[in-house]
C-alpha cells in the first residue's frame, strides 16, 4: 500500500528529472554528457516494449516531438538492472509533459542512435 | 540546475480554471460547459492528496489558443512544467468513455459574465476506476490511496455503468478480474462480490473460476 508520503516523494522525483531533461534537451546536451538517471530516463520514456494500453501511442508522440519522423534505434540503457516501478512512472511523466516543454525535433542533434553512443 | 518547481495546490488549479473564463469571455471565445476536473486536479479537489502536478480538465469545447495563454501566464506564476491539460473527449485515460462526465458531482463555483460557473470533478470511484483500467505504473500508487475514500458497494456499483463504456471489450475480463483482486485483498471483500458487477455469463464464469474457485 502506497501512503500519501510515498506519492509526494514519487511525484517530486518525478518533476525533478523533469526538469532535468527539459533542461538538458533545451540546452542542446550531447546524450553521452548525461547523468545515466536522467539518460535512463529519456531512454525509457522512448521505448514502447512491454506497455499498454494508451502509452504506445504516447512513444510514438513523444518520439515524433523529439526527432520528427527519422528513425530511432535507442542506445541501451546504462546498467543492468530491470526498469523498477518507479523509473516506469518517470518515463510515464516524460511522455505525458515534455512534448509541451521542449522545442520541437529539439533532440534531433543529439542522433539517438546506437553508433553515437559508441 | 534549479529547483523544482513546486506542485499545485486546488486553489491554485481553481484560479487557473477561473483565468481560462476570463481569458475566454475577453477574447470572445465561445466555452463549454461544466467543466470538470480530472487527474490529479480532482484528486486535489477531492482531499485525496492536497496537490496536483498539472491541471487537467475536461470541457465540451474550448479554443486551443486560450489554453495556451493561460498556461503561459500559470508558468510564469508556478514554473516551467505546470501543464493546462484541456481535452472535450470523454475516454479521458484509455478505453473507457466516461458517457456522463458531465454530470460529475460540483466540487466549486467560478464567476463568469453570465452567472456562476460549476465546476465539477470525477468522482473518486470513476478516478479509481479509470487510474485501474489505464494500469499505468504512476497510477497505481494513487490507488492505494482512493481506497481510503470509497468502499467496494460503490466501486462495483459504478463498475456495472463503465463497464458498459469499454470499448475493448476483449479486455473486459482482465480488467474486471484487477478490480476483484484489489477488492478482495485491499477492502477484505468477499470473492463472491464478483456476481455483483453485472457481467455477460461468460465473463462472469471465468471470473469465479479465478477468485470464487480457483482450485
Amino acid at each position: 500500500m502506497s501512503t500519501l508520503a510515498d506519492v509526494t516523494a514519487g511525484l517530486i522525483e518525478q518533476r525533478a528529472i523533469l526538469l532535468e531533461v527539459m533542461t538538458l534537451l533545451s540546452d542542446a546536451t550531447p546524450l553521452v554528457a548525461w547523468s545515466s538517471r536522467t539518460r535512463n530516463a529519456l531512454l525509457t520514456a522512448l521505448s514502447d516494449e512491454g506497455l499498454t494500453s494508451s502509452e504506445p501511442w504516447k512513444v510514438t508522440a513523444l518520439r515524433r516531438h523529439l526527432c520528427g519522423t527519422t528513425a530511432l534505434t535507442l542506445p541501451p540503457r546504462t546498467g543492468a538492472a530491470p526498469i523498477s516501478p518507479a523509473e516506469h512512472a518517470t518515463a510515464e511523466r516524460l511522455r505525458a509533459d515534455l512534448p509541451g516543454l521542449v522545442r520541437l525535433r529539439c533532440a534531433v542533434g543529439l542522433e539517438l542512435r546506437t553508433s553515437a553512443m559508441q | 540546475m534549479s529547483d523544482t518547481p513546486r506542485l499545485l495546490g486546488i486553489d491554485d488549479a481553481l484560479h487557473i480554471v477561473q483565468r481560462l473564463i476570463d481569458v475566454s469571455e475577453a477574447r470572445h471565445v465561445a466555452f463549454g460547459e461544466p467543466i470538470v476536473l480530472v487527474g490529479g486536479s480532482a484528486l486535489a479537489a477531492r482531499s485525496v492528496r492536497p496537490f496536483s502536478e498539472n491541471v487537467d480538465l475536461w470541457m465540451p469545447s474550448f479554443s486551443d489558443e486560450v489554453v495556451h495563454v493561460v498556461e503561459s501566464e500559470a508558468r510564469a506564476q508556478w514554473g516551467p512544467l505546470v501543464k493546462l491539460d484541456v481535452t472535450s473527449t470523454e475516454n479521458l485515460w484509455g478505453n473507457i468513455l466516461v458517457r456522463d462526465i458531465a454530470l460529475s458531482p460540483v466540487v466549486a463555483h467560478l464567476t463568469s459574465s453570465h452567472g456562476p460557473i460549476e465546476v465539477r470533478a470525477l468522482s473518486i470511484e470513476d478516478l479509481f476506476l479509470l487510474k485501474l483500467a489505464a494500469g499505468r505504473a504512476k497510477d497505481l500508487q494513487d490507488l492505494s490511496l482512493l481506497l481510503a475514500f470509497t468502499n467496494a458497494q460503490q466501486l462495483i456499483a459504478r463498475f456495472r455503468t463503465l463497464s458498459a463504456w469499454h470499448g475493448d471489450r476483449h479486455a473486459l475480463l482482465g480488467y474486471a478480474d484487477a478490480l476483484v483482486t484489489w477488492l478482495v485483498r485491499d477492502l477484505g471483500a468477499d470473492p463472491g462480490a464478483t456476481t455483483g458487477l453485472g457481467l455477460p455469463a461468460f465473463i462472469q464464469v471465468a471470473l469465479e473460476e479465478a477468485h470464487v474457485d480457483p482450485g
